[in-house]
């Protein structure tokens, strides 16, 4: 497997290391609300464990290959949005996101619910997901999140009075869920 | 005493790939203390994602994957 941070740039190790630690703040805060919600879940970075864990999973909607997606978001990406979202020492969930430089919101780009239907967040996933992207927007000093090329099913979801999204398709480019927080 | 007059060298972490000119600069990194400053004073913000009605949203999905059906390459910034 090849390495998951990109040594490369003698700056890139120090970015990486500073906005680890922003992503573990935004997890905390979005953990503690999770917890306060009533619902346990650990919030990682997509390491060495999820990595494994997601090549178990079978029955996939998707055929992203994970493995490959985070060296490429790692060598490009400092300050990407990312979590695996786990319960008991189960991968629930995988998502991985990024800010937008020079403009005010962060996108978030894949989602990846465990298909497994004993997966104990299933149907939780994506709030867990949108709070702990909401903190990071926040510590970011961003203002709008955004979730990219989204299911058309899904869409009544996200724009429905919780989610609070619009759905926005411009001229150019694919649509996206936008939300201000 | 010896002062420098010296500007001191910029964070790398700030500076962007092509060399770190002013004007192409990447956004500063918050710190870690301003990140905690910002998540204290957000903390009684609505998470309404969170609540009973907003957890019901997605009880019933049969998915909750976002993205693309085929995994694209991010361009590099």
């Amino acid at each position: 497997m090849p390495p998951l941070i990109d040594t490369r740039s003698g700056s890139r190790p120090s970015a990486e290391a500073k906005y680890r630690a922003l992503r573990h703040a935004a997890w905390q805060d979005a953990a503690a609300a999770l917890a306060s919600a009533g619902i346990t879940a650990e919030l990682r970075p997509i390491d060495v464990a999820a990595l494994a864990a997601v090549a178990c999973w079978r029955d996939r909607r998707v055929d992203w290959p994970w493995h490959l997606m985070i060296p490429d978001w790692r060598r490009n990406y400092p300050g990407r949005f990312e979590v695996g979202i786990w319960h008991g020492g189960v991968l629930c969930a995988l998502a991985i996101g990024r800010p937008a430089p020079k403009a005010s919101h962060l996108s978030l780009y894949y989602v990846e619910r465990n298909p497994d239907p004993a997966n104990p967040l299933r149907g939780k996933v994506t709030g867990a997901v949108i709070d702990a992207l909401a903190a990071y927007a926040i510590v970011l000093g961003k203002t709008e999140l955004r979730l990219v090329d989204p299911l058309p099913a899904l869409v009544p979801r996200y724009c429905s009075p919780p989610f609070g999204f619009r759905l926005v398709t411009p001229a150019s480019g694919g649509p996206y869920c936008s939300r201000s927080i | 005493m010896t002062v420098s007059t010296r500007k001191p060298k910029a964070d790398p972490a700030t500076l962007s790939r092509s060399g770190g000119n002013r004007s192409h600069a990447a956004e500063p990194i918050p710190t870690l203390e301003e990140a905690q400053k910002r998540l204290t004073a957000a903390a009684g913000r609505p998470r309404p994602w969170l609540t009973p009605e907003g957890l019901a949203v997605f009880a019933d999905a049969p998915t909750e994957d976002l993205g693309p059906d085929v995994y694209k390459r991010p361009d590099a910034e």
